[in-house]
Formats: C-alpha cells, sequence, structure tokens
C-alpha cells in the first residue's frame, strides 16, 4: 500500500508544489489576486496528497518517515525527514494563512522551499544506501519529543526564512522606490516582519526543546550507537546564531533587515545541517 | 424610436461654456418635463456635472436641431457654435458614449469612481420627474451593470491618480493597519494636509501635527481630531511615530539623519516611513541611508501617480473591450426596439380580425349548435377559436420574422411600407402613442 499509493502519491505532491510556485509567480508578475488565489488552494491540494503519505507512512511503519534525523534510515524514496520538515513547514504557512489571509502570499516562498526539500528528499533518499532500522533507539520516550522539537523548529525556520526572502524583497523594492503593478500585493513589511519574528522565537524554542531532549535521550544510551554529534554540533551552533539574532532583536533593537539576514543564514546552516551532517 | 445624446464636456468645451449649459438640481425636473413635452420626444435623462452636461433622449421624429436650437438658447449661446461646443450620438454610438461615461473611460481622471454615482443620480432624478420609460429604464440597467464590469473586471480605477493618496498608498505597503501607528505632519502645507486627511480616512487615528507656529498647528489638527506637538518634541517624539509627513515652507531641512540615528534601539527596529511633500525639501536626503528609513519625496511620489496612470491606461483597453461588447449586445436590444410596435401593430390587427370572424362564424353556427349539448358546444367553440388563431400566427409568422431581421439589419426604411402592405398605419402610430417600450424577450415569438 505504501509503497503503490504513497509513492506516486509523493510524485503527486511534489508536482503539485512545483504548479504551485509557477502559479505564485505568475499571480506575483501579473498582478492577478486570481492565480494568487488558485495557487493558495492547490498549495492546499498538494499538501493533502503530502499528508496522506505520511498517514500512509505512519500506518505501514509505525512512524513518520523521519529516516536520517533519528540516525537510521529505511527503505524508501520518501523516508528521509526533509519532506517532512516541508510537510510541518506547510501547517505552519496554512495556520498563517487561516489566521491573516493577506499573508497568503506567503505561499510564493513557502511553496518553492517546500518543493527543494520534497525533491531533495527524493533525489538524496533514493541515492542512499537502505540501513536497518534501530528499534531500541527509537523506542526510548525522549525520541518524540525530539522529534517534535526538532521537526517543528525547523518547520518555524523555514517559514522564518520564506517570510524574510518577501521582507527583503519589499524592503528592497520599497529602498528603490520600485512601484508595485495593480493587483500585486506582498504583505506590508510589519506584517512580513511580524511572521519573521513570531516564527523565529518559536523555532528557537521548538530546537531548543529538540535539543535538550536530544541530549537526555542520548545520554540514556539508547542512541549511543548513532552518528549523531556531528549533527548535534551544528545544530546547536545554529541555534546560537539564532539565538544572537534573537538578543538583538530585543536587547540592541535590529531592524527586520538583519533579523532576515540571520534567518537567511540559519536556514541554509539548518539545511546543510540535515544534509551534510545527516546524510554523509 | 432612436437613442440621441447631445452634449458638452470637458474635452469639447471650456468651463466657461460648461457652467452656461449646466443645469442645477433645482432646475432638472423642469428641463426635463420641458423636453419630454416637445413632439416626438418620449423618455430623457440628463447627467450635468463640472465635467459635463449630457441630455440622453429616445425619439420618434422629433425635431433634434430644434432641442440643439433649444439647449443654447436655454445657455445664452450662438446656435453658430453648436458644432464647436456639443457632440451628438445616436442609437448605438449614444449607447457607447454612455457606457463609456459610466464606466469612467471618459473622465478627466481615468478611472475615477464618482462618475458613475453622477451618472446614478441623474438616473434617479429622471426617475422622480416620470420622464424615464421602459427603453431609458432597460438601457440605464445595462449601463450600470457595464460600469460594474469594467470596475470588477479591469484595473482601471485601481491605483490612485493623488500625490497625496500615493503617499497613503506607500504606507499601506510598510503597515498593515494604519490604526495601529503614530502620524505626525511636520508643518502645515496645503498637500501635506490633504495626505494627513487621506491617512485618517484610511482608518489612522494617532494623529499629530507640529509646526512652528503653534497656532497654525491647532487649526490643522482640529478637524481631524489630531493632536498638536510644541515644534521642539519633534525629533523626540520621532521614538513614537512610525510615519512623518513633511509639509513645511522652510528653506533648509527640518530633519537630519543625525537626529534619527540614534533613535534606532529606542524605536527597537521599526521602520519609519517619512514623505516629504515640500518644495524645497525638508527633510535631510541623507536620512535614506538608514536601513529602517524609507523616504519618498514629491518626485517619487510623482513617479507613482505616473506608473499608475499608465496602469490605468492600460486596463482601459481591458475595459473598452469590455464596453465595445457590451454595446454590440445591447445594440441588439434597440433594433428591435425600432421594429417593436409595428409587430405590435401587426399582432393586435390580425388578434381583432380573428376575434371578429370567430364571433361571426358562432353566430353563423348558432342555431346547430343550440341542438347540442353543453359540453360538445364548448368543444366546437373551442376549437373553432383556436384554429383561427393559429391561422392568423401563421400568415404573420413569415412577415414577422423577416421584419425582425430587417431591424437587427438596421434596414428601417422599408417599415412604414410594411405598415401600409398590412394596413395598419393609424394602429401603429396608436402603440406608438400607448405602449413605446421594447420588446420583451419573448415578444413576436407567438405570432411569429
Amino acid at each position: 500500500m505504501l509503497e503503490a499509493v504513497g509513492g506516486p502519491l509523493f510524485l503527486l505532491a511534489i508536482a503539485g508544489y512545483a504548479v504551485v510556485s509557477a502559479l505564485y509567480a505568475a499571480g506575483l508578475a501579473k498582478g492577478n489576486p486570481r492565480l494568487g488565489d488558485a495557487a493558495w488552494y492547490s498549495l492546499g491540494a498538494a499538501h493533502v496528497a503530502h499528508t496522506i503519505v505520511l498517514l500512509l507512512h505512519l500506518g505501514t511503519r509505525g512512524r513518520l518517515p523521519l529516516g536520517a534525523l533519528g540516525g537510521a534510515v529505511a527503505a524508501g524514496a520518501w523516508d528521509d525527514p526533509l519532506p517532512t520538515i516541508a510537510w510541518a513547514l506547510l501547517v505552519v504557512c496554512a495556520a498563517v494563512g487561516f489566521a491573516r489571509p493577506r499573508n497568503r502570499v506567503l505561499g510564493a516562498f513557502v511553496a518553492p522551499v517546500s518543493l527543494g526539500l520534497t525533491l531533495g528528499g527524493l533525489l538524496i533518499g533514493d541515492q542512499r544506501p537502505v540501513q536497518s532500522m534501530l528499534p531500541a533507539a527509537l523506542e526510548s520516550m525522549w525520541f518524540p519529543v525530539h522529534t517534535l522539537g526538532t521537526y517543528g523548529g525547523l518547520a518555524l525556520f523555514s517559514l522564518a526564512f520564506a517570510a524574510a526572502i518577501g521582507y527583503l524583497l519589499q524592503a528592497h523594492r520599497l529602498k528603490r522606490k520600485i512601484v508595485d503593478p495593480p493587483g500585486v500585493k506582498l504583505p506590508p513589511l510589519n506584517s512580513l516582519d511580524t511572521v519573521n519574528a513570531w516564527a523565529f522565537t518559536g523555532g528557537l524554542a521548538f530546537l531548543a526543546l529538540g535539543i535538550v531532549s536530544g541530549t537526555f535521550w542520548a545520554a540514556t544510551g539508547a542512541a549511543e550507537s548513532m552518528e549523531i554529534r556531528p549533527k548535534a554540533a551544528v545544530t546547536v551552533a545554529i541555534w546560537v546564531l539564532y539565538a544572537v539574532g534573537w538578543q538583538g532583536r530585543q536587547l540592541l533593537g535590529w531592524d527586520g533587515r538583519r533579523t532576515a539576514w540571520l534567518s537567511i543564514l540559519g536556514f541554509i546552516g539548518l539545511c546543510l545541517s540535515v544534509l551534510g551532517v545527516a546524510h554523509a | 424610436m432612436r437613442l440621441h445624446l447631445v452634449g458638452t464636456s470637458f474635452r469639447t468645451a471650456a468651463v466657461e461654456v460648461r457652467e452656461r449649459l449646466a443645469v442645477s438640481r433645482g432646475e432638472l425636473a423642469g428641463v426635463l418635463e420641458a423636453l419630454t413635452a416637445r413632439d416626438g420626444v418620449r423618455e430623457a435623462l440628463l447627467v450635468s456635472t463640472c465635467n459635463r452636461v449630457e441630455l440622453l433622449y429616445v425619439e420618434d421624429g422629433a425635431d433634434n436641431d430644434a432641442i440643439v436650437a433649444w439647449l443654447l438658447q436655454r445657455a445664452g449661446i450662438s446656435m453658430s457654435r453648436a458644432d464647436d461646443v456639443l457632440f451628438q450620438h445616436t442609437d448605438e454610438a449614444a449607447i457607447r458614449h454612455l457606457f463609456r461615461v459610466a464606466g469612467s473611460l471618459d473622465s478627466m481622471i481615468l478611472g475615477e469612481s464618482q462618475i458613475t454615482g453622477q451618472v446614478k443620480e441623474a438616473y434617479r432624478q429622471a426617475v422622480e420627474a416620470g420622464t424615464v420609460g421602459p427603453l431609458l429604464h432597460r438601457l440605464m440597467r445595462k449601463t450600470f451593470s457595464v460600469a460594474k464590469r469594467v470596475r470588477t473586471e479591469t484595473k482601471v480605477g485601481a491605483a490612485t491618480l493623488s500625490v497625496a493618496n500615493a503617499a497613503v498608498e506607500m504606507a499601506t505597503r510598510i503597515f498593515e493597519d494604519l490604526a495601529k501607528h503614530s502620524i505626525l505632519m511636520l508643518g502645515a502645507g496645503e498637500m501635506g494636509e490633504l495626505a494627513l486627511k487621506g491617512f485618517a480616512v484610511r482608518g489612522a487615528k494617532d494623529l499629530w501635527v507640529s509646526n512652528r507656529t503653534l497656532e497654525t498647528a491647532a487649526e490643522v489638527a482640529a478637524p481631524l481630531g489630531a493632536g498638536v506637538l510644541p515644534w521642539e518634541r519633534r525629533v523626540d517624539f520621532l521614538r513614537r511615530a512610525d510615519i512623518v509627513v513633511c509639509s513645511t515652507g522652510a528653506n533648509e531641512p527640518v530633519l537630519y539623519k543625525g537626529d534619527l540615528a540614534p533613535l534606532r534601539r529606542a524605536r527597537r527596529g521599526r521602520p519609519l516611513f517619512l514623505v516629504d511633500i515640500s518644495v524645497p525639501r525638508n527633510l535631510d536626503p541623507a536620512l535614506q541611508e538608514l536601513p529602517w528609513v524609507y523616504m519618498f519625496d514629491i518626485d517619487d511620489l510623482s513617479q507613482v501617480v505616473d506608473a499608475n496612470a499608465e496602469a490605468r491606461a492600460r486596463e482601459a483597453e481591458k475595459a473598452e473591450a469590455i464596453v465595445a461588447d457590451e454595446v454590440a449586445s445591447f445594440g441588439r436590444v434597440l433594433s428591435q426596439v425600432h421594429v417593436a410596435p409595428l409587430i405590435r401593430a401587426m399582432n393586435r390587427k390580425i388578434a381583432d380580425e380573428v376575434q371578429r370572424e370567430v364571433d361571426r362564424t358562432l353566430k353563423g353556427l348558432g342555431s346547430v349548435l343550440d341542438t347540442l349539448p353543453g359540453e360538445q358546444r364548448g368543444r366546437i367553440e373551442k376549437a373553432v377559436t383556436r384554429m383561427a388563431q393559429t391561422l392568423g400566427k401563421r400568415v404573420l409568422h413569415h412577415p414577422i420574422g423577416r421584419i425582425k431581421t430587417l431591424g437587427r439589419e438596421g434596414e428601417l426604411d422599408g417599415l412604414e411600407e410594411v405598415a401600409r402592405v398590412f394596413g395598419v398605419e393609424a394602429l401603429l402610430l396608436e402603440v406608438r402613442d400607448g405602449d413605446a417600450g421594447p420588446p420583451k424577450s419573448d415578444e413576436g415569438a407567438e405570432s411569429a
């Protein structure tokens, strides 16, 4: 069932994210709000397909496709952490979009990120050697907490990244005094900054939970045999980078531009951490 | 019947001429009644605004030159200037003009929304005056639906064309909810005041005015419910303000980069939007170098307005296509209006003849029918009536179909001859006088 239905459905979700990215790009270029609406609902459809894949995975294997994050990998191209991060990112994006419809245009930045993550998961997952699962490690009580914290943090930092791209684009257009064509409406600068700050703060808290629970998990010895040290070190370094940015904003009055750049740097670091360290 | 439009606008006449042709609200009903009292004028409506005076009427053999002369005479303008100051359109051209006017495609400021309301008001007043009949009712309903299509299907009225509103538009690209932000106006210039009003209209509540003369600031602030800030406190207030509109008469900057740079931490990174509508500029251009400051001067805002005007012009092309489509559609309705009285006259003539023959036949059969039971007698009477009516419809089927075709093709010259052939000239006049409205969608179908 997972291979027969999940595989094609996963490809469908990836194709959906690609179509949504194109729709958003066309909508913004032409100033056509209907294309933006179509993109938003198409994003929802692709996300539903993605959700079904995850549920199939959960039903078949008794766990989400967490793959390399747990340090162990099972068969199947979609059994990779990157697509699951994309899925979590879209959950957060949907929450933001439903809370404030004007922010749905964030999908224009979230969709390509989701496409990159799912495509990355597909390509890298296909090339990775299949390893056996370590049930003992995954049976620890710390594992689900670690997973929730890490994935939640990654999803929120992904959203902060998307909002940061939007912020810098809008700030650049305002500084250069570029006039928006009728119908083209990026969210206002302070809305993008609010989303960025909110996702930034939330991501920091979730990732802290992931790191702390991961430390306890490692201390139990359950994950002793897993190659987690380099990844943990990189993740902690990135968390510190984000924490510095948060402090700068709260105490030093850093403007949205600095926070936006930090969000982008942090996200690139996280991607390298997941791709470079976990998949090494 | 024909639709005729005679008028003047800013395109054909200077304001000195327009103001003489203008019809005040108090005069309107009298003018419309005087017009419809003329021979051959059946319905009328008049739009009178600062940019145009247009008289639309449905006529049937009216003397249009006399109407033009009457209009000019009323305004004290020589008839010799008629071609210079007035334009005239008939039927489809009149419909096209009306649709373009209501859709704001003929306005001085392309896409402005006021004209649609003014046309609606003109229609309402004409209805009150009792000078709107079936054709104008139908035409005006279509006009408003075309105006709505233009507004919703194109962006011809989307972007602002005023410098003051352009400042508000740019501010909304930075701040989502203006009600949550403080707005400070430096100086008391007219343009700045307009911008401050624009912010108030868009929901801004925390408004402040600062001027070297406190009394002047108070005068500007009072109507807007804004606070008054002493000039010396303006820099300190920038810890709180997120939008600054500068419109002073000073010859040197009233805010420097050095004033703002130390406020970054106090502002906790919030962006600051500066609008300088003064000439010479009163905000130090170096302020733009601060990454959290977004500054627009009068030239920047003019560029926004120019770009918006270009965008509107592009959208107007789409709007013209909508108008062309709707004119063709309503033109078909109008063509049927021309032939409708004749079709009605023919239908009525045949119906009368049929009824007369049915009565005569049943009377002749009277003695035979009297011998039959009631039910059989009723069935025979119904059958005779139905047969006669069907025969009448069959006789008219082809001629009416042909008349409708002539109407659609605009070949109206032969209609009087057709009326003579069917012997309905007198009835035609009666129908035109009594019931001159456009045909209903299914009219004629019964007989055709």
